[in-house]
C-alpha cells in the first residue's frame, strides 16, 4: 500500500510555484529521505502531506484518502519541524500531557526516558526553552507518537553533532521496534543517508529521483586522470561535472561503465573514484538538462 | 470503531488544550477582580475619613467581576484566533469541526467557572465592608442580594458572556481570514446601528429582555448561530 | 619546463591514489588479514550492503562466527552500525542466496556448514580473476617481466 500518492500536485504562492505538477508514490514502512535545495519544495510537499496546507491543484492522498481536514487520516500523521509549533505559554509537561491525550499510540514511558535523557525541565515554559531544546521537544513528540506516517522536516536544525547522532540512534531503534513510514528531510545528506532506505530528490518543485539509497549512491562515478584520454572516453557518456588541473581532469559521469571499459580505464592509469551522495546531489541540482530522464 | 476513537481523542485533547487556555485566563481575571475589590474597599475607607457618609452596594464585585471577565474573554478571543495560536491547536490531530464544537463547549464551561470564581470573591467584599461598617458610624452597608436575584444575575451573566464570547470569536475569525472585507463590514454594521433607528431596535430586541427564559433562549440561539458562522472561514484555512 | 613538472607531479599524485584504490579493492575482495571485520566505508565504490556481506564473510573466516551457529540479525547490524535495517537485510540476503547463511524458522540467521570453505573458494576465484589480472597489468606498465615477478614471489617472506 502506498502511504503517500500525489497526482499533479501543484502549489502556488502568488507567483512562486513551490510544487509543479508533482507526482510521487511513497510505499509504507520505510525510512525515506527527502532532499533538495532551499526552496526546492520540500517543506511545501511535507506540509501538503500533513494536511497543513491546501494544494492549488492536483491531489494528495494519504493512506488512500484526501488528507485536508480529514480526521481519519490526520490521526495517523505526526508532523515535526524545527519551528516552534506548540503553544508558547504552555509548560513542557503540559505539551506532553496533550500529546498523551491526542495520540492513541503514545508511549509515555519512552517520552519520560527521553525527557530525562535530554535533561529537559518539565516545568519550563515552551517559549523559555533554547532553540535546541524546542527541537528536542518536537522530536520526542514525533518519535513517541508512533504515528504510521511520521514526517520530520529538518528535525535536527539547532542540534549539535553529538545530539544529532543521538537522535538518529534513538529514531533508528524505535523504528526497528515499531516499524512505520518515516520521512526525513535534511540538508545533511552525508549524515542521514545511512539511515535511509529510499531517497527522493526534489528540485524546483518537481521530482528528480525516487530511488533506493544504494542506487543513488552508485548513480555516478568519478574518473580521474589524464585530460585528453578522458575527454575522448567521456564523449558518449553522460557527464555530470568536470574539472581540470593542468594535464589532469576529473569527470563525474553516470555510472554506466562496462567491465571491459573499466579494465580499459585502469590500464590507462585512470582512477575510478566514488562520488559522495552530497556531491551527486549538488551536481544533479545545478545542472539544467536532467528533467528529461525522469 | 476507529472513526469514533479518533473523534474521542480529538475532543479529549482539545478540551485539555482549552482547559490550559482558560486556566490562565481565569486566574488572571480573578486576581484583577480581587485587587479591584480590595482597592475599592481601601479607597472607601480612606474617603470616609474625609466625607460624612457613603453607601456601597455589594453588587459592586459582581459588576466589576463581570466586566473584567468580559474584557478577558474579548482579549482571549482576539489572541486565540491568531495564526500562531491556531497553528498550536492544529499541530495535533484535530479537524475544524471538533475545533469549533470544543471552542463553544470551552466557552460555556469557561464562563461558568469564571462566574463561580467571582461568586467566591463576593463574600470577601461582604465581609470586608461588614467589618468596616461595624467600626464606623459613617459607613452603612446595605446588602440587597437575595438568592433569587443572585441566581437570576448568575444565569443572565452566564449567557451574556457566552454570547459576547461567541460574537467576538466569530468577528475575529472573519477578520483573521478575510481582513479587509470583515473590517469594512463590521465598521458598516456599527455605523448603521448608530444611524438607523430600526437597527437599534433589532439590537435591543436581541439583547435586552426581561424574562430570563427568553433571554437564555435568544442568547443561546445567537451564540449557536455565531459559532456556526465562525466555522466557515476555518473550512479553507491553512495552518502552515 | 615548470608547467610540465607540475603536471607530472599531479599525475604522480593521481597514480599514488590509484594504488590506494587498487589496494583497497584487493583487500575488500580477499581480506584474510584478520583485520577489523566490518568497517563500513562511505567513500568506497563498493555498495554498503555488499560491504556488510563481506564483513560477515570475514567474521566467518576469522572464526568469530561459527558454522551451524547464530549469525547476526539485520537488527543487530543495524544497531551496531546505525544503518537502516533494510540495507543490513540486503547484505544478509546475498549470503542466504549464496548458501553461506540460512534461516532457521523462529531462531533467525545461522551460518551454513561449509560456509568458511565456500567463502574461501569464492574469494580465491576473485583473486585469480580480478586481483591477478590487475597485478599483471600493473607489472606490465612498470615493465616488470615474468621472470622478475617469479623471483619476487619465491623470495617473498612473510614478516
Amino acid at each position: 500500500m502506498n502511504v503517500i500518492t500525489t497526482q499533479s500536485l501543484t502549489k502556488k504562492y502568488k507567483d512562486i510555484i513551490a510544487l509543479d505538477e508533482f507526482n510521487i508514490s511513497i510505499p509504507e514502512n520505510k525510512i525515506i529521505g527527502l532532499i533538495g535545495k532551499n526552496g526546492a519544495g520540500k517543506t511545501t510537499l511535507l506540509k501538503a502531506c500533513a494536511g497543513r496546507i491546501r494544494q492549488t491543484s492536483g491531489e494528495v492522498k494519504i493512506f488512500g484518502e484526501k488528507v485536508f481536514d480529514n480526521l481519519d487520516v490526520l490521526s495517523k500523521i505526526v508532523f515535526v519541524d524545527e519551528e516552534s509549533q506548540y503553544d508558547d505559554s504552555f509548560r513542557v509537561k503540559d505539551i506532553f500531557a496533550l500529546a498523551a491525550c491526542y495520540y492513541q499510540s503514545w508511549d509515555d514511558d519512552l517520552a519520560q526516558k527521553l525527557i530525562k535523557h535530554f535533561a529537559l525541565k518539565q516545568t519550563q515554559k515552551y517559549k523559555k526553552l533554547s532553540r535546541g531544546m524546542k527541537t528536542q521537544v518536537n522530536i520526542i513528540i514525533g518519535i513517541c507518537a508512533r504515528m504510521p506516517l511520521t514526517i520530520l522536516d529538518e528535525p535536527t536544525l539547532g542540534l549539535d553533532a553529538a545530539v544529532r547522532k543521538d537522535f538518529y540512534n534513538i529514531l533508528l531503534r524505535d523504528y526497528m521496534n515499531h516499524p512505520r513510514t518515516i520521512i526525513i528531510s535534511s540538508h545533511l545528506l552525508n549524515e542521514i543517508e545511512i539511515l535511509l532506505e529510499d531517497i527522493v530528490l526534489i528540485d524546483k518543485g518537481k521530482v528528480l529521483m525516487n530511488v533506493p539509497v544504494e542506487e543513488f549512491r552508485n548513480y555516478s562515478v568519478a574518473l580521474v586522470g589524464e585530460s585528453t584520454f578522458l575527454k575522448e572516453f567521456v564523449q558518449d557518456k553522460e557527464v555530470l561535472d568536470e574539472s581540470s588541473l593542468g594535464n589532469a581532469s576529473k569527470y563525474v559521469i553516470k555510472n554506466e561503465i562496462t567491465e571491459k571499459e573499466k579494465k580499459h580505464l585502469v590500464s590507462n592509469s585512470i582512477d575510478i573514484q566514488s562520488v559522495s551522495s552530497q556531491d551527486l546531489f549538488i551536481y544533479l541540482t545545478s545542472k539544467g538538462g536532467f528533467y528529461e530522464e525522469f | 470503531m476507529k472513526n469514533s476513537n479518533y473523534i474521542k481523542n480529538a475532543y479529549k485533547g482539545l478540551l485539555l488544550n482549552f482547559y490550559f487556555d482558560y486556566k490562565s485566563l481565569i486566574s488572571v481575571s480573578a486576581i484583577i477582580t480581587l485587587s479591584l475589590v480590595v482597592f475599592d474597599f481601601l479607597v472607601t475607607i480612606i474617603v470616609l475619613q474625609f466625607s460624612n457618609s457613603m453607601s456601597n452596594e455589594n453588587s459592586g464585585v459582581l459588576v466589576v467581576g463581570f466586566v473584567t471577565m468580559l474584557i478577558a474573554l474579548g482579549i482571549y478571543a482576539s489572541l486565540s484566533t491568531s495564526k500562531s495560536e491556531m497553528k498550536a491547536k492544529f499541530a495535533f490531530p484535530i479537524n475544524r469541526m471538533t475545533f469549533a464544537v470544543s471552542n463553544l463547549i470551552a466557552l460555556i464551561l469557561g464562563s461558568l467557572t469564571m462566574l463561580m470564581v467571582i461568586t467566591m470573591i463576593a463574600p470577601i467584599e461582604v465581609v470586608l465592608f461588614s467589618i468596616a461598617a461595624k467600626f464606623s458610624d459613617k459607613l452603612i452597608y446595605v446588602n440587597e442580594v437575595t438568592l433569587n436575584t443572585y441566581l437570576i444575575g448568575f444565569i443572565s451573566s452566564w449567557v451574556y458572556m457566552i454570547a459576547f464570547g461567541s460574537i467576538l470569536h466569530c468577528m475575529f475569525m472573519f477578520i483573521r481570514r478575510y481582513t479587509l472585507v470583515s473590517l469594512i463590514v463590521i465598521a458598516a454594521l456599527i455605523l448603521s446601528v448608530i444611524t438607523f433607528g430600526w437597527l437599534g431596535n433589532i439590537v435591543r430586541f436581541l439583547f435586552l429582555e426581561q424574562s430570563l427564559f427568553m433571554l437564555v433562549l435568544k442568547l443561546g440561539v445567537i451564540s449557536l448561530v455565531l459559532n456556526v458562522l465562525a466555522f466557515i472561514p476555518t473550512k479553507t484555512m491553512e495552518v502552515a | 619546463m615548470v608547467l610540465e613538472y607540475k603536471a607530472q607531479v599531479i599525475l604522480d599524485r593521481f597514480m599514488k591514489r590509484r594504488y590506494t584504490t587498487l589496494h583497497e579493492q584487493c583487500s575488500n575482495a580477499t581480506n584474510t588479514m584478520g583485520s577489523d571485520s566490518m568497517i563500513i566505508s562511505m567513500e568506497s565504490t563498493v555498495p554498503i550492503y555488499i560491504q556488510i556481506a563481506q564483513g560477515i564473510e570475514n567474521d566467518i573466516i576469522n572464526g568469530i562466527l561459527i558454522e551451524n551457529e547464530s549469525a547476526y540479525s539485520q537488527y543487530q547490524i543495524s544497531r551496531e552500525y546505525q544503518i537502516n535495517p533494510a540495507t543490513a537485510a540486503k547484505g544478509i540476503n546475498i549470503l542466504v542466496q549464496e548458501g553461506i547463511l540460512f534461516k532457521k524458522r523462529g531462531l533467525g540467521m545461522f551460518v551454513s556448514i561449509g560456509a568458511g570453505g565456500a567463502i574461501k573458494r569464492k574469494r580465491k576465484e576473485i583473486f585469480f580473476n580480478t586481483t591477478i589480472d590487475n597485478f599483471m597489468q600493473e607489472a606490465k606498465k612498470l615493465s616488470i617481466d615474468k621472470k622478475e615477478l617469479k623471483r619476487m614471489i619465491d623470495e617473498y617472506e612473510e614478516e
